[in-house]
Parts: structure tokens; sequence; C-alpha cells
């Protein structure tokens, strides 16, 4: 799952990522929780940060209340600088701008760990 | 003493600081956008002089510092200029001046320097934080807008997409955002028209 207020970035990411994986996207956090309640939980999850509605750091902390969406491994994108990531315990934390294949490398690791 | 002025004069006072604003080029100040920054500062203004008065010494005012960094904030959420900033400020000390003469309330040399003090301080922290804002917004406009070239141009040249489509429109169009914002940030080399570049 993409969850990315970007357009630009939420189309390119969807369609980089579509050849291996089946992608859903979510242009806010709100949205994101919208479609966990609806959908099987992810095997990953890339959340940007500084979102409308509800931001990135909102999400997280509802994510780990959860019970079934704790374990969802969560790769942070984000353009912001100086956010303090290490109470959220997320998987993987990547400062725009990223490389592809940093974003892939992170998802296969991810995968791995919730699969294995 | 000036401090009694301020507080009997406050309404006139705003009023024509309000008047000043307007007068100005550029966006106009609405009702609300004066009243959030000139009242404060009137009242922080008063409360340095007070202590001035009774100290006879010019006391610092962390008050008046902190109002200005929310200020300078608030002015760049609404949309105002860092000029229209700085002149905002301007406004009260003629305001202030002006009203003074008009109903020859004297000002004295300590209170002067005092108002000035006050007003060097305000300008410098709301110019100070406005500028650190507008740079983390523009710096952070760069990062999402790099981010998405970086990752259509990788599509592309992988040949994941083709050269006609989507994707490609959308490099075109970050680049173009980045030339745009490129304009605004005087320290960032300019990038050329994607149009004629690629």
């Amino acid at each position: 799952m993409v969850v990315e207020d970007n357009p630009d970035i939420r189309e390119v990411l969807q369609l980089a990522l579509s050849d291996r994986y089946s992608v859903t996207t979510a242009c806010n956090g709100q949205e994101a929780l919208d479609l966990l309640e609806t959908h099987s939980p992810p095997d990953v999850m890339i959340l940007d940060m500084m979102m409308p509605v509800l931001n990135g750091l909102e999400v997280l902390q509802r994510l780990r209340k959860h019970a079934l969406w704790a374990r969802i491994p969560v790769i942070v994108a984000t353009a912001s600088t100086g956010l303090r990531l290490e109470d959220f315990g997320t998987f993987g934390l990547l400062r725009k701008p990223f490389a592809l294949d940093n974003l892939q490398r992170l998802i296969e690791r991810a995968v791995e760990h919730r699969t294995g | 003493m000036l401090h009694d002025f301020l507080e009997e004069h406050r309404q006139d006072l705003i009023a024509r600081t309000e008047a000043k604003a307007k007068a100005r080029p550029g966006r106009k100040a609405t009702q609300e956008d004066v009243r959030h920054g000139v009242p404060l500062f009137l009242t922080q203004l008063g409360a340095a002089l007070r202590a001035q008065a009774a100290t006879q010494t010019p006391v610092p005012n962390r008050d008046i510092s902190a109002g200005a960094v929310s200020h300078g904030q608030e002015m760049l959420r609404i949309g105002f200029t860092l000029s229209q900033v700085v002149h905002g400020y301007g406004d009260v000390c003629q305001a202030v001046t002006e009203l003074a003469g008009d109903l020859d309330v004297p000002i004295t040399v300590h209170e002067f320097h005092t108002l000035n003090r006050a007003l060097d301080d305000a300008i410098a922290d709301s110019v100070t934080e406005y500028a650190r804002q507008r740079d983390s917004s523009l710096g952070f406009q760069q990062r999402e807008l790099i981010c998405a070239a970086i990752l259509a141009w990788q599509m592309l040249t992988r040949g994941i997409v083709g050269t006609g489509g989507n994707t490609a429109a959308l490099l075109t169009r970050s680049l173009e955002s980045l030339r745009k914002l490129s304009t605004l940030t005087g320290d960032m080399a300019p990038i050329p028209d994607p149009g004629s570049a690629i």
C-alpha cells in the first residue's frame, strides 16, 4: 500500500511497483485507514509523513494500537527533515528524494520479514 | 507616560496602523490579519515601557520575541511578503509617534529608546522566523519534486515505461515546477525550461 498525497509520486510508485506487486494507493492517512478497515492488511506500507486530513505520524500511532495492523511493516518515505521515528517501530526510512532501487530493496526485505 | 498613552488610545492606534497597511501596494491586510499582530505588539510594548519606567533601564522583553516569531509564521501562512512584515512594524511606530504628535503627548528619550528597541527586536525575530519557515517549505517542495523526477527518470531509462506516455509528462511537469521554484529561491541554480532542454 502506497500512502502518499503527492499525486506524481503516488502515480510513479504505483507504476514502478505494479509489475511485481499488487499495489493499492491512498492519498492521505484517513483514506489508508479506511482501506485497511475494508481490505486485508498489506504486506508492506509505504507511508508519507506530511499529508492532509491525517498525517503519517497519526497513521503510525493508529497502526501500533491495532491488533491486526500493528505487524504491518511500514517504510516511511518523507521529505521532512529532523523526524524522530524510533518510537514508532518503522521498518525503514527513506528520505526524499530516493532512488527506486533503495525502495525496492527495502520492500523485498519487508515482505520477507512479513512472510518469514 | 507612553505606556498609559498606548493603553488609552489602543483602538485608535490599531485603526491607524490598519489604514497605513491598506494604503500600501500588494496584498491588502484584512481586519483579522492586522488585529492579530498589532494588538499583541502594543500590549507587549506597553509592558516593556512600564518595566523600563520602573527600573529606568532597558529591559529585555522575551514576550516581544515570542510574539514576533508567531507573527512571522502567521504572515507567511496568510501570504504576506517579507517587506510587508517589516513595514507592518514600521506602521505601528508611525501610528504611535503621529498620534502622540497630534495630541501633544510628549515621548521621552528613554521611552523612544525602548520603543525603537522593541521594534528592532520584533522585526529581527519575525523576519528571521518568516525566512526560516519559507526556506524550510521551499526545501520540502524541492525534495518532493526531485523525488518525483528521479523516480520518473529511472522508469523511463530502464524501459519500464515508454518515453511518450504519462511518466514522461510527469517528468516534464516536475522539472517545470522545479524551474519555477528556482526562480523563487535566489540561491538555487536556474533550471532550464524542460520543454527546450529535453
